[in-house]
């Protein structure tokens, strides 16, 4: 089924917060401004009809930043009427999902029922315990945004089911595991924990850099936990490597992808209509990432047969032959071979390189294989049933 | 029995897809913008379904583990990190 992750950056760069380790200059820099409507209009326009033409197709409106919530509710109010409205106008095979990632703190109860109203799934950043969170995700007098964020944990609850978190893993997290998994458990909260990358604030802050061995530490005591909880929480990473090992395909990453840009499933529209590939690249504002302006085209493809988008096409094709093809991971099927993250290779000095990122990566990814493959054959026959309907029969339900 | 982190791994793929995955053809409404009835994860994406598989499709042999603790990682790598 074909995809596309839409990323729009409302507010560009912007945000009210200084977190320790942002890898976007946030505040400090100059990409700041606030989205017209107009632009937010065209880009999902244009997007619908791209859907519709490649249909059956999931869209996937994901508003990040920057800190998104400064675009205000009246905008997000005509944004989610405006989807909602293109989307009762369809007929068959597109399905739209809207997502939001937030530090949280500019939620309100009007938002969040805002929110609720129209699905969209919220993510949050909250690195942890008020002790680690109030270290790392600060305002600029660097007072602790816990209680703000924990607010807004709460509001969204009121008003919608699932809320996940993303958290960034840093000095202060090693060796606190079980408190970490107990403490997102109790807060009926996923986690997805990210290793800090050392670019943008994280490096004035080098304190909190972790090696990626003590990553991979990290996260194998987490998985350990992980396996051994009866009701065990959402960590996507774990979940989509368990996913891609049953079903023999790459884990559904876009750095595990035969490559982002080959894909064409990833897209961010900056606040100015700046298109680039993701939040990660929009937020690098260098050529290399920028396709041009969406107020400017009148069709996707313009975008995806842009130069500079067909380099990065070459490039995953180039590393693949050269560089991905002797990866275990690759010759398992477990990834496509579309040599990683570009942002990653960017800011390691050569985007025509094989980020270092996907050593850790090929690890994080083979740590979990041992415990599915005695249960693979048993895991894809339960998918199976699953999907035939069958699963409220099914006592493992 | 499968273990609970395999079945919720799966049945997170299942509760996500099945219906949209038995028939193309569903309507899109203002309530197929829906996803929080199943069980979510924090992250962005389903289950990708990249069209491009032909050409490693070939390598999908499990059967050879004897790599897993392989060391990729070199010292220089280590470093530039």
């Amino acid at each position: 089924m074909q995809q596309l992750s839409l990323m729009m950056r409302p507010s560009g760069d912007g945000c009210n917060m200084r977190c320790r380790y942002c890898y976007v200059p946030g505040g400090d820099s100059p990409y700041v401004g606030l989205m017209k409507l107009e632009t937010f209009q065209q880009s999902v326009r244009l997007a619908l009809n791209y859907a519709k033409r490649n249909a059956p197709f999931n869209l996937e409106i994901l508003f990040h930043g920057g800190e998104p919530l400064l675009w205000g509710i009246e905008n997000y109010r005509k944004a989610l009427e405006y989807i909602s409205k293109l989307a009762d106008g369809l007929k068959d095979g597109v399905r739209i999902r809207i997502k939001l990632q937030t530090n949280g703190t500019l939620l309100n109860d009007d938002l969040a029922s805002l929110f609720g109203k129209h699905n969209v799934y919220v993510g949050i950043s909250l690195d942890g315990p008020k002790e680690i969170h109030d270290k790392l995700r600060v305002y600029s007098n660097n007072k602790g945004s816990y209680d703000d964020v924990m607010r807004a944990v709460r509001l969204l609850r009121k008003h919608q089911r699932h809320i996940g978190a993303i958290m960034v893993v840093t000095k202060y997290h090693l060796g606190k595991e079980h408190e970490l998994y107990n403490f997102f458990k109790e807060n009926g909260l996923g986690l997805q924990p990210s290793p800090l990358i050392m670019w943008g604030r994280a490096k004035i802050f080098s304190d909190l850099y972790i090696t990626p061995q003590e990553y991979l530490k990290f996260m194998r005591t987490l998985l350990d936990i992980w396996i051994k909880d009866e009701d065990p929480i959402d960590i996507p990473i774990f979940m989509k490597a368990v996913q891609a090992i049953v079903l023999e395909k790459p884990v559904s990453y876009c750095h595990m992808s035969i490559g982002c840009a080959k894909t064409r499933h990833f897209l961010a529209i900056d606040w100015d209509g700046t298109v680039s590939l993701c939040n990660r690249t929009a937020s690098l504002h260098v050529p290399d990432f920028m396709f041009g302006n969406i107020r400017d085209v009148n069709d996707l493809e313009e975008i995806f047969t842009h130069p500079n988008f067909a380099k990065l096409v070459k490039r995953a094709e180039t590393l693949r032959s050269t560089r991905c093809n002797s990866c275990p991971l690759y010759k398992k099927g477990l990834c496509g071979g579309g040599g990683g993250c570009p942002f990653l290779a960017y800011i390691n000095g050569n985007l025509d390189a094989v980020p270092p990122s996907c050593e850790y990566e090929k690890q994080l990814i083979e740590m979990v294989i041992p415990y599915v493959l005695p249960y693979k054959k048993e895991a894809k026959n339960l998918l199976e049933r699953w999907l035939e309907n069958e699963g409220e029969k099914d006592s493992y339900l | 029995m499968v273990p609970a982190y395999i079945r919720k791994s799966v049945k997170a793929l299942v509760m996500y897809d099945r219906e949209f995955l038995k028939s193309s053809k569903k309507r899109a409404t203002t309530r197929n913008l829906a996803y929080n009835d199943y069980n979510d994860y924090s992250d962005y994406s389903d289950y990708s379904d990249y069209s491009d598989y032909s050409d490693y499709s070939d390598y999908l042999d499990y059967s050879d583990y004897s790599d897993y603790n392989d060391s990729w990682a070199t010292e220089d790598y280590v470093d530039r990190y």
